[in-house]
């Protein structure tokens, strides 16, 4: 073999990892909780439990994010009959390194216009803002949210603001976005909003898919 | 003379054996004065003072925080305060129908790092609910104990003295007194 041909194949090497590479660090990965599992039904809605709407919601949203966008990888974090153990989506998540984590909720409101409400993971409303994030360091399962806190209040305010645009969403009153000690989003490193969602009807929750079709579209871009 | 005392020797070890073995079976109790309620009584009542206080209870209702006075007898203890406090507030929540009928506050203690504990007989909260609801409930708990002044930081929530588990909200937590929604 020619001195020529042994730098031209690493070359060509060089220039197909870099291209990998760059193509793993364009796609954006979302990982999608519906609420409830196999052993937890969750609220009842009319005559429908809510682990069945969440499923329905995150499988149309998943099928409509990836036929639009090319370098979104959607993952849902159950398929039916399945039961999810605690902290399981967070190690399912964090291991995957996902880019965006939303739960989705919901729950029956006899009363329209029914509420949409968002919520992030806080255990201390005062010195969780504090914190400054540290690359190699031991977190805490009760601190993995630190970690990109700034960046979860920021997409959050994005969705927040697309579901206070009455173009984009007519159908629900938002009450705001609001950092709790929301159980399901413990130990989660990416940033994850909780999305809960009032009913009154149960095929309701179809309204709720083009709000945050158009959220996560302005979040990737 | 002799059968007499033999006689008044075995009945005295039969008494003796009857009555030690009833204490073993405890089908007798000895209380010493000073484990006896009314010595607790007196102790507790020469220590506590107690005046009329007016409280003001807080709950969320329609969309916005809606507030009622109330009298009650008002103690230097403030672990009993918090009880008076938390149970006419529980009473008040049960008229408006915001939370089930008989719930009612088991214990409250406050340690020496101002941590409240308070162990109610049931869940506040409708698993029914939106998370929302359930968070205005526990607000207008923590901001009702906060207003009316008691010298608290934070608060933990138990059910039958176990930690309250709830599928939104984490309870395994302190919960800060001025809680997790500005206060207005």
């Amino acid at each position: 073999m020619s001195i020529i041909q042994f730098f031209s194949i690493i070359i060509a090497f060089l220039i197909s990892t870099h291209d990998l590479q760059a193509s793993m660090h364009d796609q954006f990965t979302i990982m999608i909780d519906p609420a409830g599992d196999a052993k937890h039904t969750g609220r009842l809605i009319q005559d429908t439990l809510e682990r069945g709407i969440s499923l329905q919601c995150a499988e149309q949203l998943k099928t409509m994010l990836t036929q639009n966008f090319k370098n979104v990888r959607v993952i849902l974090t159950r398929v039916p009959g399945e039961t999810i153990q605690p902290l399981q989506n967070a190690s399912f998540a964090n291991r995957l390194g996902v880019d965006l984590y939303l739960s989705l909720y919901f729950y029956h409101e006899p009363e329209t216009p029914t509420h949409v409400t968002l919520y992030h993971y806080l255990e201390n409303p005062v010195t969780d803002f504090w914190h400054q994030p540290i690359s190699l360091s031991l977190y805490q399962v009760n601190q993995a949210h630190l970690l990109n806190l700034k960046t979860t209040q920021a997409w959050g305010k994005i969705i927040l603001e697309v579901l206070q645009d009455k173009k984009c969403s007519k159908f629900f009153n938002p009450r705001g976005l609001f950092g709790i000690p929301f159980t399901p989003l413990v130990g989660i490193k990416a940033p994850a909003i909780a999305v809960e969602v009032g009913l009154k009807n149960k095929q309701d929750w179809q309204q709720i898919i083009d709000p945050l079709f158009i959220a996560i579209e302005r979040i990737i871009g | 003379m002799k059968f007499f005392s033999t006689t008044i020797i075995i009945l005295f070890c039969f008494l003796s054996g009857f009555l030690f073995h009833a204490y073993q079976k405890e089908w007798v109790v000895l209380l010493l004065p000073n484990q006896t309620a009314d010595f607790q009584t007196q102790t507790k009542n020469s220590d506590a003072t107690f005046t009329q206080q007016k409280i003001t209870l807080f709950f969320w209702k329609h969309g916005q925080w809606r507030k009622e006075h109330s009298s009650v007898i008002w103690s230097s203890d403030a672990a009993h305060n918090i009880k008076t406090i938390t149970n006419n507030w529980l009473t008040l929540l049960e008229d408006e129908k915001i939370i089930e009928n008989d719930i009612q506050l088991l214990s409250a203690i406050i340690t020496s790092g101002k941590e409240l504990y308070l162990s109610f007989n049931k869940d506040l909260c409708n698993a029914q609910d939106s998370t929302y609801t359930k968070l205005m409930i526990i607000h207008g708990l923590l901001k009702t104990i906060h207003e009316n002044k008691i010298p608290v930081q934070s608060v933990r929530f138990l059910v039958h003295h176990q930690i309250l588990i709830d599928d939104h909200l984490n309870f395994s937590i302190p919960w800060p007194i001025t809680g997790y929604i500005p206060i207005s």
